[in-house]
């Protein structure tokens, strides 16, 4: 999958599902801090991860992920 | 517990030494040697600044709608039934678990069964009453991993001590950050797809947390919304648990599965209605036993933000 279908597939359910504006779904956008994300959003992320990308996130593999577009690459990796 | 003024910090009072002591005089000594000195211990607690009565007295008269005379026998009650299974607690950490004994009925014991049989996660939820630690002995007897999730404001020998006395019943400690944090949430979804028993508190707000407003002791309250969010989006049953002293050294399981048949709903709504069952359950076991309400704040003001 090209990181571009991955970040049309996160920013519709960012829109969707947690409502974020999409004006502000942009790459160095960090997830808590300027998204406002907090930890009953990620029960959602891990859902969605799990069916629209097949994969189970990982405690330590999301230590780093700070921004969308950190996000958008680490999906991208976990898809090979 | 801590006093009002800022709300649950996530701390639990006590300490190594404490662990310590209490286990040495229980072995030695019986619990009830321990409970007679720890009653002398109890007015200067009461009428301590942090201690929380004023709290206590404002729940027995405002939410249970005692007399002033029942009131005040119940705040004594109450702050000696806390420190009893504070006792037992520290005493099971310890290790001197003998001599104690916690009965579970047909029905409690057949949710243990299904729990335990079924292959798939399972969410269980309680509150700040009695002594859920207790449980733990259940998991010993089987292979289930159960990870309950602790606030990480606890003291570390605290927590260090609880996941010795409890790692042996197949019982993780998963620490859950104060003021947010995702990575215990990965966590959990990694032990509910291994087919584990995520235990998590629902009565206590903290900083950063999701409540949901329920109603509680006729009074709307907000609730944390963590154990029925994700019992809904991750698809796993939710059940509470409730373990009541009944006598020395003695506890009662109280365990039920909350069961709707509401697929079809939005999942806001599936939500909501298992937040406002759990409240209905706990404030039943309350009302049953009411000297076993260890919130030592004020409740009502702290979730309500007034």
């Amino acid at each position: 999958m090209e990181k571009e279908d991955i970040r049309k597939t996160v920013c519709r359910f960012l829109v969707d599902e947690i409502e974020l504006d999409e004006g502000m779904l942009n790459d160095e956008a960090r997830l808590k801090e300027d998204l406002g994300i907090d930890s009953l959003d990620f029960v959602d992320i891990v859902v969605i991860c799990e069916r629209e990308f097949g994969f189970k996130i990982k405690p330590e593999e999301m230590k780093n992920v700070k921004t969308l577009g950190q996000f958008y690459d680490y999906i991208k990796e976990k898809l090979g | 517990m801590n006093a009002s003024g800022a709300g649950w910090q996530g701390q639990t009072g006590g300490g190594s030494f404490g662990i310590r002591a209490v286990t040495f005089m229980v072995k030695n000594f019986g619990a009830s040697f321990v409970y007679f000195f720890m009653a002398f211990a109890i007015p200067f607690y009461v009428l301590s600044k942090n201690g929380g009565r004023r709290d206590i007295w404002g729940f027995y008269r405002r939410r249970m709608g005692f007399g002033r005379w029942k009131s005040f026998r119940s705040l004594w009650g109450c702050y000696y039934c806390f420190g009893k299974v504070v006792i037992d607690k520290f005493a099971s950490y310890g290790g001197a678990t003998e001599g104690y004994s916690v009965d579970i009925d047909a029905h409690a014991s057949a949710v243990q069964g299904e729990i335990h049989a079924s292959e798939d996660g399972a969410i269980i939820t309680s509150a700040h009453v009695g002594n859920l630690e207790a449980l733990g002995t259940l998991f010993s007897q089987h292979d289930k991993e159960c990870y309950c999730t602790v606030y990480s404001g606890e003291r570390e020998d605290i927590l260090e001590k609880r996941a010795e006395a409890l790692g042996t019943n197949h019982i993780h400690l998963v620490p859950v950050p104060l003021g947010g944090g995702a990575e215990y949430i990965f966590e959990i979804n990694n032990a509910l797809d291994e087919g584990g028993v995520v235990l998590m508190m629902s009565d206590r707000m903290t900083e950063g947390a999701r409540g949901i407003w329920c109603s509680l002791f006729g009074k709307e309250v907000e609730m944390p919304a963590a154990a029925f969010a994700m019992s809904v989006k991750m698809d796993v049953p939710l059940y509470t648990a409730f373990v009541m002293r009944t006598g020395y050294c003695r506890y009662k399981v109280i365990w039920e599965k909350i069961d709707f048949p509401d697929r079809d709903s939005a999942d806001k709504d599936r939500i909501v209605a298992r937040a406002e069952e759990f409240c209905r359950r706990l404030e039943d076991i309350v009302r049953k036993y009411p000297l076993q309400w260890f919130n030592f704040y004020d409740f009502w003001r702290e979730n309500s933000h007034e």
